[in-house]
């Protein structure tokens, strides 16, 4: 039965090459603290389900643009209006973008900024030329 | 030795093949019949939820949010109860012997159903755990650990009962299922920091799905094979063998790829390139099969329409453009675009969806004998299938070139862009439509196929 024993300590060895420099990647990050209103900020985002519309990284839905770093291309002050009276958003004529109260409006930034400050080695990508992208 | 072996199981299935299905792999239909109910439903889910996202004014009875939120659930939910039915069924079929309870199976079936049922019914209602793929709220991820642990159990109950340790496929089957049970464990943890918890997802997302899962779903693919004899049995074992370790060794590594942007060491680049790289390899190993499996047989049993459709998928969807977005250099610029969405609906479903719709519906079919107006119908609901995922698969292959090319090198902001890609949007919903009716006829045709077979 070699190629059964191949497969088991294939199947060892894998899990094994893959566990170990993980478990490396993840330590450092379990021992940082978030302050308590960033750590509410996240359980918001989840209760609303955020991520069905938005990305964080890359991951989530399309529809709504990646929120990463968006507390550093908009101002505080911007986004809390957005989120505590949100627009209509084209193509929407009538449906607009779920309402928050300001308490947790300020706490889902608060996560956010948190976001911001993760080293995503450079992405997303810089527009080439220049850009609405920023204002 | 394994000559040797492979002789003797040759003789023992020669001996023991019948032309009837056993208690257990009997079990097993309510598994193969949910699958296509299940399919119909996400397709029309699916296509509702395509049309909302290009007209957000339209009427709803549940939000968009939910409507993803089934969709994705439902993505992992039905490959789930297809696997398992077709795990039993091969096993009994391939070892000849019995389950240990067929009855456990029968009420396992019932209980996973309720299961899917109330947390469907709970996202419909806006309760969500906000993780894309893992929306389901806490009791009912811990409901189908359960009901997952109890099949497993069983599974390994069987093993002792008959002594199947020597009989490689089962030993892969069951590998399989203590590893799903296992990767499924990161679904009901929860971490304050979003690299950690992104992590932890697709260690859900990628391993439990697309390794474990896959795993049992490519050996139950080889054993089916063998069953229709398309594949000399030996042939099949081997295969079973060299796709598993394949699988396993790169698939495992391979979900370095989700890591790329999201807050992990950079060297997770190159174990995601690398190991992304050596995923291609049991992908062309399983077109070889296919491409042989063309020439011996003389006739064509409607479920290889579904495996030709998968092979097909898995060149094209896992395979090129799995293996295109997986470089570092390029996903820098199409990750978090509409690609991605196009390559997970021509993997999830053009690879996977399809192996464990030709599987179950072998299981559903395989015992009776089938009219040429049914052939017909299936072979045509299979080209509607196909022909909605390329539509689907190709606009938004359109829309996530147009995305980085509009978003990143002219410059143009979110909203401007969101607007140009609504005509390819569009397209995919149509595309969703011509899917969901080749689903509908399908769920018909086969639900009455077998009903009728089991009355008269």
């Amino acid at each position: 039965m070699r190629p059964l024993r191949v497969y088991l300590i294939a199947l060892f060895i894998s899990f094994l090459l893959f566990g170990l420099p993980l478990f490396y990647s993840l330590k450092p990050l379990y021992e940082e603290t978030w302050p308590e209103e960033a750590v509410t900020g996240k359980r918001i985002w989840q209760e609303k389900g955020c991520v069905e519309c938005h990305t964080l990284f890359g991951n989530g839905g399309y529809s709504g643009g990646d929120l990463t770093f968006v507390t550093v291309t908009k101002t505080k002050e911007k986004l809390l209006s957005f989120l505590t009276s949100p627009p209509v958003i084209p193509p929407a004529k009538k449906l607009r973008h779920i309402a928050l109260d300001p308490e947790q409006a300020k706490s889902v930034i608060s996560f956010l900024e948190k976001v911001s400050e993760i080293d995503t080695h450079g992405w997303p990508p810089k527009p080439a030329r220049n850009t609405s992208l920023q204002k | 030795m394994l000559g040797f072996f492979l002789k003797l199981f040759f003789k023992r299935i020669n001996k023991k093949e019948r032309d009837y299905d056993s208690p257990s792999q009997k079990a097993s239909y309510p598994y193969a019949l949910s699958v296509f109910a299940f399919l119909a439903l996400q397709s029309f889910l699916a296509t509702a939820g395509s049309l909302h996202l290009v007209f957000p004014d339209l009427p709803t009875p549940i939000t968009y949010t939910s409507g993803r939120a089934m969709h994705l659930n439902l993505s992992l939910l039905w490959p789930l109860l297809g696997v398992m039915g077709s795990a039993w069924y091969f096993i009994v079929e391939f070892t000849g012997s019995e389950l240990y309870s067929p009855r456990l199976i029968k009420w396992n079936f019932w209980y996973l159903l309720a299961a899917i049922l109330l947390l469907l019914i709970s996202l419909a209602l806006g309760h969500t755990e906000g993780r894309e793929y893992l929306e389901a709220p806490l009791p009912f991820k811990v409901a189908l650990l359960i009901g997952l642990l109890f099949f497993t159990l069983n599974l390994l109950a069987s093993i002792c009962k008959n002594k199947l340790f020597c009989h490689p496929e089962t030993v892969i089957i069951f590998s399989g299922f203590l590893l799903s049970s296992f990767l499924y464990l990161p679904n009901l943890f929860s971490a304050f920091h979003p690299t950690v918890e992104d992590t932890f997802r697709f260690l859900v997302v990628h391993l439990w799905e697309e390794g474990s899962l896959e795993l049992v779903a490519t050996t139950v693919a080889s054993l089916w094979l063998a069953s229709l004899k398309v594949v000399p049995l030996s042939r099949a074992k081997r295969l079973i063998l060299w796709e598993a370790t394949l699988v396993l060794f790169s698939g495992a590594l391979a979900s370095a790829h989700h890591f790329y942007w999201i807050g992990l060491p950079r060297f997770w680049q190159l174990i995601g390139a690398v190991a992304s790289a050596m995923q291609v390899i049991p992908v062309a190993l399983l077109g070889i099969t296919a491409f042989r499996t063309l020439y011996p047989s003389n006739f064509l049993h409607p479920s290889l329409y579904f495996f030709y459709s998968s092979v097909f998928w898995n060149m094209v969807g896992v395979g090129l453009l799995g293996f295109l977005l997986a470089l570092p250099p390029l996903n820098f610029y199409v990750h978090g675009t509409y690609l991605t969405s196009a390559h997970s609906h021509m993997a999830l479903f053009g690879f996977f969806g399809f192996l464990v719709l030709g599987t179950s519906y072998f299981i559903l079919t395989r015992r009776s004998s089938l009219s040429p107006t049914h052939k017909r119908r299936v072979k045509l609901a299979v080209i509607f299938l196909n022909t909605g995922l390329a539509i689907m698969s190709g606009g938004l292959i359109i829309a996530g070139l147009l995305q980085t090319y509009l978003y990143y090198v002219a410059g143009l902001n979110f909203a401007q862009v969101h607007l140009l890609l609504n005509p390819y949007l569009l397209l995919r919903a149509a595309g969703g439509a011509v899917f969901g009716a080749g689903a509908f006829l399908l769920v018909l045709e086969v639900w009455l196929h077998f009903l009728r077979s089991v009355i008269f």
